[in-house]
């Protein structure tokens, strides 16, 4: 009777154990699957356009009213610029993670003349930058944006509200600017 | 019975309870922590910097392009108002009012999250540029059969669900989505086709 509830004790501890270490542990150890998906998809700041989810496509649960540019960005070597110049209807940008977490978003409304335009760099660089005195919004008209985690990706949703709007859409999409910016010296 | 016998039975007993419950937790991570609202969930912890450890980890699962609360909400409904399971055999109306957002869209997909797509020129999604409204309200129909006004062609024959995205919601500090408005699940007729 002893070595039985001896067993029953083990195996219970046991599998809080387990159980709170694959909980803890799976997002330590390995990227999220749609992390995993866009970078096999798309080299750093190679273009992505999602266009909408045909059967199959990796990327799950996209609007099919919208269109999406992904931008796959490592900050390793400085910072990076995300800018777009046209007239859609809805557009929104978010960067997000290696690890998932959003970090930053901004809608068409919250920015200047309806354009995209902001500037990623890690946060290492926010100190050297002011005490150099610069202000990038300044120099370069973007919006700064400082993000602890040195890799992820950028995501502009673009709203087509009709298929008359598809090239228009595309074309805004395709012409967004996604590229390395230098590093402060 | 030996006391290693009873360690090693003990030991595999552990491992298949702990992934089990781990696996079951992650997956009905939306139904149980999930924001409900009638029969619309959301998970508002997704994509957060400082959520929970399972919210993280259903994230870490799921293959969908995180959305912040900023750029908008989605919700899924896997059932109608009277709790339900969503049915093609049935028709759906979705009634409610006009949400505090700048556009919302509605759309059907299987369970595992693949978009139905109806034969051209139906379509299985709906956005509110193309709807007709009463007032300050909507109702769209979500039917295999032809509907007027604001239809949503449902062309499956597997159980679905529905996804509602709001778009530049008026966000409100602490907001924590209930002021926002969601619309009701409504059955209405089925046929044995």
């Amino acid at each position: 009777m002893f070595k039985l509830v001896y067993g029953f004790l083990l195996a219970l501890c046991g599998s809080v154990l387990i159980h709170i270490a694959i909980i803890l542990l799976i997002p330590h150890f390995d990227k999220p699957e749609v992390t995993k998906q866009i970078e096999l998809l798309s080299q750093s700041f190679d273009p992505l356009i999602i266009k909408e989810s045909p059967s199959g496509f990796p990327v799950l649960g996209l609007d099919p009213f919208f269109n999406y540019r992904v931008c796959v960005y490592d900050l390793e070597n400085g910072g990076f610029q995300l800018m777009s110049n046209g007239d859609v209807p809805f557009f929104s940008a978010t960067l997000i993670a290696e690890n998932g977490d959003v970090l930053f978003s901004i809608t068409d409304r919250q920015t200047i003349a309806r354009t995209l335009n902001i500037e990623v760099r890690p946060l290492a660089q926010q100190q050297r930058l002011s005490e150099l005195s610069v202000d990038t919004s300044v120099v370069s008209g973007a919006v700064p944006v400082f993000v602890s985690e040195t890799k992820g990706y950028a995501i502009v949703r673009a709203f087509v509200p009709d298929a008359s709007w598809d090239e228009i859409v595309g074309q805004y999409l395709k012409d967004i600017v996604c590229q390395t910016i230098e590093t402060a010296n | 019975m030996s006391r290693a016998v009873i360690i090693v039975l003990a030991l595999i007993a552990a491992f298949a309870a702990g992934t089990s419950s781990a696996s079951y937790l992650v997956s009905n991570w939306l139904n149980l922590a999930g924001q409900h609202s009638g029969p619309w969930q959301r998970l508002t912890t997704l994509g957060a910097t400082n959520t929970d450890p399972y919210s993280r980890v259903f994230q870490h699962m799921s293959r969908q392009l995180p959305m912040s609360n900023a750029e908008g909400r989605v919700y899924v409904a896997r059932y109608d108002d009277d709790n339900q399971p969503l049915d093609p055999k049935c028709s759906y109306s979705i009634e409610g009012d006009i949400p505090a957002a700048r556009l919302f869209t509605l759309r059907a997909e299987t369970i595992d999250g693949q978009l139905i797509i109806a034969q051209a020129p139906f379509q299985s999604a709906i956005h509110s540029d193309q709807m007709l409204f009463i007032g300050t309200r909507f109702a769209v129909s979500v039917s295999a059969l032809t509907q007027p006004n604001n239809w949503l062609a449902l062309k499956t024959t597997e159980p679905f669900k529905l996804i509602l995205s709001y778009y530049d919601v008026a966000v409100i500090n602490h907001d924590t989505g209930n002021s926002t408005s969601l619309p009701r699940v409504k059955k209405g007729s089925c046929t044995n086709v």
